[in-house]
């Protein structure tokens, strides 16, 4: 088997799962280990911010990924399969130090002009300035898409906190953009 | 004035007068954030971090010490049960066999082995024949299991056959087969030994 780009997902699980090749086994998981690695890094790492941190639940994400693959059913496609498991492994890194702050209302008693001309790198830095658990929260709903309920069993809060953290995030994402331009 | 009518007339008050200021900076802000965020940029792992994965996935999974305790405490109950089915009244035919394992050597540039030796059909013929006699002792957790194992190994050395005939003897292959071969060897003979106790 040669492996090229154009190698379809369904054809690299097939071979991540051929324990009876494992030359060619090893290489399909690098090469599925390339196609997502900085996808899923950029997830652990916002939700971390801390370089070790997000390089360990990365490599923890990605050894139960290839130990796990035979459950992967196609029931969803693999890149959010494999980042379910990668968000796991980052809040497993940091599962009892998660804080949720108490909402400072105060925040912003000016309106504050944030330009329309701020970069995502710009939007990157504000992020990850963020207290860990509005981060965490803005990152897993606001960037990655999951839905409130599903950020409420991840991280066995409720539902009303992962709405009100996201809100307080925006809020003092205002801020600090507003400060930063 | 009843009740109902005095709250119907309550006073209106006015907002301060810079509120729309506010809520049309904070969507202005929120507009622009929700831009940036189809523009974060992708960060990248450290280098080494395929190597580590690779290095781990090498070694064989350690299961936590409950499930080990709780196979300790299966085996246990295998051992009573053996000893209680072996003081049972038995007929007084002994039953020997001998099975020798021997580990192949990886050199690939030789061609394979015959497949199927006679020794191993000899064994697998013996497995076939106690478990149709020793009923209790095939249903040993232990012996389904390294039976269900057999199984497994059996048709993963159909498939590398198979693929053996169409892509020539590709190195790997004839190395996952002779692994095959040898787990094969050490399945059958640690069957063997639980069958002639």
């Amino acid at each position: 088997m040669t492996f090229t780009p154009d190698t379809t997902e369904t054809e690299l699980v097939d071979y991540c799962l051929r324990r009876d090749r494992p030359v060619e086994q090893r290489m399909a998981q690098r090469l599925l280990f390339e196609r997502y690695k900085r996808a899923m890094f950029s997830v652990a790492m916002r939700i971390l911010n801390d370089y070790d941190h997000a390089n360990d639940a990365l490599q923890d994400a990605f050894v139960e990924v290839f130990r796990h693959l035979d459950r992967f059913r196609f029931q969803s496609t693999l890149g959010v399969w494999i980042k379910t498991i990668v968000v796991r492994q980052a809040l497993r890194k940091r599962q009892l130090e998660w804080r949720f702050e108490t909402i400072d209302e105060t925040v912003h008693d000016q309106p504050i002009e944030v330009p329309d001309t701020i970069t995502g790198a710009v939007l990157d830095a504000a992020i990850r300035s963020l207290p860990d658990g509005a981060r965490a929260v803005f990152v897993l709903a606001e960037v990655e898409g999951y839905k409130h309920h599903e950020i409420a069993a991840m991280l066995n809060i409720s539902e009303g906190t992962s709405k009100s953290q996201v809100s307080y995030a925006r809020k003092l994402l205002r801020k600090k953009l507003a400060d930063l331009l | 004035m009843n009740w109902k009518k005095a709250l119907q007339n309550l006073p209106e008050h006015e907002p301060r007068p810079d509120l729309w200021d506010r809520i049309d900076a904070d969507l202005r802000a929120d507009a622009a954030i929700d831009r940036a965020l189809d523009d974060l940029p992708v960060l990248e792992p450290a280098a080494g971090s395929w190597e580590q994965i690779a290095g781990r996935l090498e070694k064989p999974v350690v299961r936590p010490l409950w499930v080990r305790s709780f196979r300790w405490a299966a085996a246990a109950v295998v051992v009573l049960v053996g000893v209680w089915a072996v003081l049972q009244p038995a007929s007084d035919e002994k039953v020997t066999i001998s099975y020798k394992t021997e580990v192949v050597e990886t050199d690939l540039t030789s061609m394979p082995e015959p497949l199927q030796s006679l020794a191993d059909q000899k064994a697998e013929t013996f497995i076939k024949e106690q478990c149709e006699q020793q009923t209790v002792v095939c249903q040993k957790p232990e012996v389904k299991e390294l039976k269900q194992q057999l199984h497994e190994l059996s048709s993963r050395q159909e498939a590398v056959e198979q693929e053996l005939l169409v892509f020539g003897n590709d190195p790997a292959l004839v190395q996952a087969q002779i692994k095959i071969e040898n787990e094969r060897a050490e399945v059958t003979k640690e069957l063997v030994r639980i069958l002639t106790i």
